[in-house]
């Protein structure tokens, strides 16, 4: 579903990232892990084609991104860091407003008939957004609240990928736990869901799959099942103090 | 259409400004200007079309009651042309407070025009009237720019502009959407000026002016366009509000008040004007002299008259003067006027040159100014422009012309044997009366058309156009190579 081929990306001579290839298939949730500038985040925006590769393939459904931006992009749905909403609008209203963006390019794609506003706020409340905050302004929601309209977002577009960039940096103990109920729910759907994030714990229990970044390169991947909480700890932080010099092209 | 993305981001930036409050702000304040403008302009327009109504009256009264004289009598009594104000007026005032009002039609001189409203007026005239074009051209561009800094720049500052790209949308989806979405909020502000305007128009049978209003309001949409295309493009382009508010401002700063008025000294500084002392002195002496330098090189009007008298001795097949059917007195003072009219010609040539050449100059400034084309297409529209002004003295000229020679025609053929000749050959106990003062047509001012007026301002009209394209493509452009840092 998600896959890169030989994917990198220069900014003059400076390499963020190293012929990096993975697959995320439906129904799996890919961690990346890595320090800042590990290339996570370049590997996010190389697949929502905010950056162009400098070679290499990004694909989604087997899509270029570059290629065929507007196909690739009905078929994800994008929750970074912090996600920004329009403060003037409901979360209702911008709920509605982002999917109808994404309804008018989904018309081919199964599931993606026009849904009703009832049917907008039944996803929100499954997101987990408190009724009460539902026609309130988003300029009032907490950065949980404004996750979950992102994730109501994925469910109401029928997304087959996400793409999540440090979605629970920031979040308490609470909203990062039920926003990882959700994407293990969103997995169970068959989405296939790429996450770069600082959380290791998370990244063990939520993710099917993770790999190790750091300086461009993907130097390890594996299934989340097959390492422990504490292993996983050793394990990055030895790759982080083992490589002090720029690791080698493969 | 309601499933398109277009009008998704058009209703969600809609909705998104009236919630900001700034939309109603400035609407308001639109809509609290235009209508003080209009009744202002309206106001002003009934008050100096009755003064101008009644001083026509009272000037044709006196004309035709100025009792018995000899004509050429009349033509030192004179009479009046009086400039009329257009409908557009109450809109555009243009050059009418600066520029006479009326020309005093005399014989053997060529007057320039008088009464200029300015004079009359306080210093505190001199910071400008408040019409409905000062609204259009400088305020309403800078609500424009108010209105649409934030475009693109805040979805930039609230991060919102990830989200929106990260959507299935065009670049050209996301330009039209802004785009339209602004037009939105502009018409909701304009198009209610608009249509009370044309309702005044209709309802005061100013009919003949609706295309000359609509054209002008075509004008007014292609200006704000211009602006409209800026305010996206700069926003686009600018990483913070703040930058886009500064360098828009700017924008207005210098193409709605800088280059206009620096384009007016630069002008006046390149082709300065005579003073009217230098131009008096100048025009004085060629009158005193003009038998010197005049028809054919005579030294003075006694000349003048034998040469006739003879010719027309010839002409009617006498032997002796007293014998002539017609008056030589008629003949020869029509041709000290038609001598002075060389002079006059010259004269006068020399401050049209001038004043063309000032306005050549300043005319370029639509090159770099959009309010400069709008505002000498909009002068032109309402017929208050230098062309216009030239026009009717150009008219009034003529019509004196005419009257003189009718005047001086009437001496030629009727003093000598028509009625109130008793008293031999002279013209002067000649006399004509009430009936022959009202059998001379009234001055009226025929308007320049709309065809002559667009085609006197065409370099304006496609510097309009040429800005509404140029600004267009600068905000497509800038749309398209969006980038999330």
């Amino acid at each position: 579903m998600l896959e890169t081929k030989n994917l990198t990306k220069k900014f003059g001579d400076f390499t963020a990232l190293h012929n990096l290839n993975l697959k995320v298939n439906s129904g799996e949730i890919f961690c990346l892990l890595g320090a800042n500038g590990a290339g996570k985040s370049t590997t996010i925006n190389l697949f929502l084609n905010f950056l162009k590769p400098s070679s290499g393939q990004a694909l989604i459904d087997g899509l270029d991104v570059c290629q065929y931006p507007l196909e690739t992009k009905s078929r994800f749905t994008y929750i970074p860091e912090n996600l920004r909403l329009y403060p003037q609008l409901t979360g209702l209203e911008n709920l509605d407003f982002f999917y109808g963006l994404s309804h008018t390019q989904n018309q081919g794609l199964p599931n993606t008939g026009k849904v009703s506003k009832d049917q907008l706020i039944e996803v929100l409340n499954e997101a987990g957004l408190p009724s009460e905050f539902l026609h309130r302004r988003v300029s009032s929601y907490s950065k949980g609240m404004r996750q979950k309209v992102g994730i109501a977002l994925a469910m109401v577009k029928n997304a087959q990928v996400l793409l999540l960039d440090e979605p629970t940096s920031g979040l308490d103990p609470q909203a990062s736990n039920e926003f990882s109920e959700l994407l293990i729910r969103m997995k169970s759907k068959g989405v296939a869901i790429l996450m770069a994030t600082h959380d290791l714990w998370r990244a063990r229990d939520t993710g099917s799959h993770i790999g190790i970044m750091k300086q461009g390169h993907l130097l390890e991947s594996f299934e989340a099942t097959t390492i422990s909480h504490s292993d996983l700890e050793s394990l990055y932080l030895s790759h982080m103090y083992r490589h002090k010099t720029p690791i080698r092209e493969e | 259409m309601k499933n398109s993305a277009i009008y998704r981001i058009v209703i969600k930036d809609f909705v998104v400004s009236i919630r900001s409050g700034k939309f109603w702000t400035l609407a308001g304040f639109v809509f609290i200007f235009a209508s003080v403008s209009l009744w202002l302009g309206q106001s002003q327009y009934n008050r100096v079309s009755t003064i101008k109504a009644e001083a026509i009256q009272q000037a044709r009264h006196q004309w035709e009651n100025q009792g018995e004289k000899n004509p050429h009598g009349a033509g030192h009594f004179g009479s009046v042309a009086f400039k009329p104000i257009t409908p557009l007026y109450m809109i555009e005032a243009g050059l009418t407070d600066y520029v006479g009002e009326w020309v005093y039609l005399e014989t053997h001189k060529q007057n320039s025009a008088e009464k200029r409203p300015a004079n009359d007026r306080s210093v505190l005239f001199r910071f400008g009237q408040i019409t409905p074009g000062f609204l259009f051209r400088f305020l309403i561009p800078l609500f424009v720019i108010l209105l649409g800094y934030s475009t693109f720049s805040s979805e930039k500052e609230q991060n919102t502009l990830r989200m929106l790209l990260s959507q299935s949308i065009t670049s050209k989806e996301l330009f039209y959407g802004k785009l339209l979405s602004m037009f939105l909020q502009l018409a909701i502000m304009i198009v209610p000026v608009f249509l009370v305007t044309m309702g005044m128009f209709l309802m005061q049978d100013f009919s003949p002016f609706i295309p000359h209003m609509f054209i002008l309001f075509m004008a007014y949409v292609l200006y704000l366009s211009t602006f409209v295309f800026i305010a996206i493009g700069i926003s686009a382009r600018s990483r913070t509000s703040g930058s886009a508010l500064i360098l828009l401002f700017a924008f207005w700063l210098i193409s709605t008040i800088l280059i206009p008025r620096l384009t007016v000294t630069i002008s006046e500084i390149l082709s300065p004007p005579f003073s009217s002392f230098d131009l008096k002195v100048t025009h004085d002496e060629k009158q005193d002299n003009k038998y010197v330098y005049g028809y054919k090189g005579r030294d003075d009007f006694s000349e003048m008259y034998a040469e006739i008298e003879s010719e027309l001795m010839q002409e009617y097949g006498v032997g002796d003067a007293d014998s002539l059917e017609v008056n030589p007195f008629g003949f020869a003072i029509e041709k000290t006027e038609e001598e002075g009219q060389i002079i006059y010609d010259k004269t006068f040539g020399q401050i049209n040159d001038l004043y063309k050449s000032q306005n050549k100059l300043h005319r370029k400034s639509v090159a770099f100014s959009p309010l400069s084309a709008l505002h000498f297409l909009s002068m032109g529209l309402a017929h208050n422009d230098l062309q216009a002004h030239e026009d009717f003295l150009d008219q009034a000229e003529e019509y004196r012309r005419d009257l003189m020679k009718t005047l001086n025609m009437d001496i030629a053929y009727n003093s000598r044997k028509g009625k109130n000749n008793e008293e031999g050959n002279s013209h002067l106990p000649y006399v004509q009366g009430e009936e022959f003062w009202k059998s001379i047509r009234t001055f009226e001012y025929d308007e320049l058309g709309l065809i002559k007026i667009i085609s006197n301002h065409k370099y304006d009209v496609i510097s309009l156009f040429l800005w509404f394209f140029a600004s267009a493509f600068f905000a497509n452009w800038s749309v398209k190579k969006l980038k999330i840092n």
